[in-house]
C-alpha cells in the first residue's frame, strides 16, 4: 500500500490533490510517519487557525533555532538564518504578535499603488512578444517591482532583492536538507547587508514609503525596535509581498488559458473579477501549508494531540473539499470561492491580500486585453517548495 | 551510478549515526528504529547530507521515517542504486 503521506513522490508537484482527497477521506487528522500531524478538512483547518489559545504559530522558527543552535555545536554558524527570521510576524504570537500587526496595519494605509502597478506591467510586457516566458517574464518580476517601490527602495535593486527573497523563503518551507540550509544562510546574509545599508540611509531620510512609516510608527509610540528586528520586519515584508503573488499570477493565467470559455467571459464582463481572483486563489493557492504547534493535549476529529506536537495544515486541501465547495476540482470562476482559506483566518490573517487581488486583478486583465490569442507552447514545470506551490515556467506563443 | 555493496551501505550508516548520536558502534543494531538511537529531525539531517555525498544521490529527507530501521534504509538504497 502506498503512503498517505507522501509529499516527495514524483506526481506531487504537478498535482498534489489526489494525494489530499485520500487524506480527507481516510484520515482527515494524519499522524505522519515524522509523528507531525497533517491537517486536511476545511472545518479542522479553519478552527486551528482561529483558536490562538491551544495552537502557537512558529513552528518553523522554532525548529530552525533549535537546528542552528545544534550546528552551532559542530562549529557551523548558521545565525544569520534566525536574525533573518526572528521578527516574521507570519512566526509570532500575542501579544508580540498584537503589537507588530498593529504597527504594521497603521503603517500600510497607502492603499493607492495602481500607477506603480500599471508602470511595473506596462514595463515589463514591452518586452513581451510573440512567444516568451509568462512566469519568468513577467509573473516573476512584477512583484518584486511593486514591492521595491512600495518598500521605497531604489528600483533597479528589485531583481537582486527577489532572488534573495526566494532564497530566505526556502526557510518557512516544510523539511529541509543540509544543502538547503546552507543555501537559505547565504540569501539571509546578503539580504541582511543590503537591508543594513538601506536602513542606514532610510532612517535619517524619512520618506512616504513604508519603511519610513513603519519606523515613524515606532517613533511615534515611543517603542524601541532594535536593527535586527527592524531588518527582520523588512525581509518579511518584501518576501510576503512577492513569490505568493508571484504564483497566483502564473496560475491565475494558466488556468485561464485552460477555460477559453471563461477567460472570454472575464474579458468581456469585468464584474466578474471579483470571484475570478477568490477563484483562483482556491484552486491554486499559493500558501499550500502552514504550521501550527499545540500549547496542550487536546483532542481533534477523535485523535489525541500532545502538547508541542506539530500540526501541518494543508490550505491547499481545505480549498478542495467537498464539504465547502461543489465539485471542487473544477475550475470555475463563477462560483462563490469567498470561503477559500487561502490567506489563512484568524489573528494572522493576510495583511497584503487586498495587494495580491489587486495585483492579480490588473495583471490578468492587461495580458487578456493585450494578447487576444496565447497559446501554451510547453508543458508548464512547477517549483520545488512543499509549502508554497506554484509554476516555475509558462511558455506561450501570442498573437 | 556510484557501485556501493549493501554492506558498505549498512556500515556507513553505521558509523554516521553512531558518530552523531555519540553512541558505540555495536549499539547501532540495523534492525532497530533509528529514532531509538536518538536520531531526530534536527540531526538527521547531517547524516543525509553525508549519505548523499557517500552514494552521490539526492535522497529525500523523509528518507529516515520512510525506513525506519538501518537494515530496511540501506536495502531501499541499494536497490535504488542498482535500479538506475
Amino acid at each position: 500500500m502506498s503512503k498517505l503521506w507522501d509529499p516527495f513522490a514524483d506526481h506531487y508537484r504537478a498535482n498534489p490533490y489526489p494525494m489530499y482527497h485520500r487524506l480527507r477521506k481516510e484520515a482527515p487528522v494524519y499522524r505522519t510517519q515524522t509523528g507531525d500531524l497533517v491537517l486536511t478538512r476545511h472545518a479542522d483547518i479553519r478552527s486551528v487557525l482561529q483558536s490562538t489559545d491551544d495552537f502557537r504559530a512558529g513552528n518553523r522558527l522554532e525548529w530552525i533555532t533549535r537546528q542552528v543552535n545544534y550546528l552551532e555545536n559542530k562549529s557551523e554558524d548558521f545565525t544569520a538564518v534566525t536574525d533573518a527570521m526572528n521578527s516574521f510576524i507570519v512566526m509570532m504570537n500575542p501579544p508580540e504578535h498584537t503589537q507588530l500587526r498593529n504597527i504594521l496595519m497603521e503603517a500600510w494605509d497607502d492603499h493607492e499603488v495602481d500607477h506603480i502597478l500599471k508602470s511595473n506591467i506596462d514595463e515589463l510586457l514591452a518586452k513581451c512578444e510573440k512567444s516568451f516566458d509568462l512566469v519568468k517574464d513577467f509573473a516573476e518580476p512584477l512583484p518584486a517591482m511593486t514591492m521595491t517601490r512600495i518598500m521605497g527602495m531604489p528600483f533597479q535593486d528589485y531583481n537582486f532583492l527577489k532572488q534573495v527573497a526566494q532564497g530566505v523563503l526556502r526557510s518557512l518551507d516544510m523539511y529541509m536538507s543540509f544543502k538547503d540550509l546552507v543555501q537559505i544562510d547565504i540569501a539571509s546574509k546578503q539580504f541582511i547587508d543590503y537591508l543594513n545599508r538601506y536602513l542606514d540611509y532610510r532612517e535619517s531620510n524619512l520618506s512616504n514609503d513604508l519603511v519610513s512609516k513603519v519606523i515613524l510608527q515606532y517613533r511615534l509610540r515611543n517603542k524601541a525596535v532594535s536593527r535586527k528586528q527592524m531588518i527582520s520586519i523588512c525581509i518579511f515584508l518584501f518576501m510576503a509581498g512577492e513569490e505568493t503573488t508571484v504564483n497566483l499570477i502564473g496560475t491565475g493565467l494558466l488556468n485561464l488559458t485552460n477555460h477559453p470559455d471563461q477567460r472570454n467571459s472575464l474579458v468581456s464582463d469585468s464584474k466578474l473579477l471579483d470571484s475570478a481572483v477568490d477563484e483562483a486563489l482556491r484552486y491554486e493557492s499559493p500558501v499550500q501549508l502552514l504550521g501550527r504547534i499545540a500549547n496542550r493535549d487536546l483532542e481533534l476529529n477523535g485523535v489525541s494531540i500532545k502538547k508541542n506536537d506539530t500540526l501541518t495544515l494543508c490550505i491547499g486541501s481545505a480549498n478542495r473539499d467537498p464539504e465547502i465547495f461543489n465539485d471542487p476540482d473544477r475550475f470555475d470562476i463563477n462560483r462563490n470561492a469567498k470561503n477559500h482559506l487561502a490567506f489563512g483566518a484568524g489573528i494572522h490573517f493576510c495583511l497584503g491580500s487586498w495587494l495580491a487581488k489587486k495585483q492579480w486583478k490588473m495583471a490578468t486583465m492587461e495580458i487578456m486585453n493585450r494578447f487576444t490569442h496565447l497559446k501554451i507552447i510547453e508543458p508548464p514545470t512547477w517549483t520545488t517548495m512543499l509549502s508554497v506551490r506554484g509554476l516555475a515556467s509558462l511558455k506561450v506563443a501570442v498573437k | 551510478m556510484k557501485q556501493v555493496e549493501l554492506q558498505e551501505i549498512i556500515l556507513f550508516l553505521q558509523k554516521s549515526i553512531a558518530t552523531e548520536t555519540r553512541l558505540d558502534l555495536e549499539k547501532v543494531e540495523i534492525d532497530q528504529y533509528m529514532g531509538v538511537f536518538g536520531l531526530d529531525s534536527i540531526n538527521s539531517i547531517f547524516v543525509l547530507q553525508q549519505l548523499e555525498d557517500f552514494l552521490e544521490l539526492e535522497l529525500s529527507p523523509l528518507l529516515f521515517w520512510d525506513y525506519p530501521t538501518i537494515k530496511s534504509l540501506s536495502i531501499h538504497l541499494y536497490h535504488l542504486m542498482n535500479k538506475q
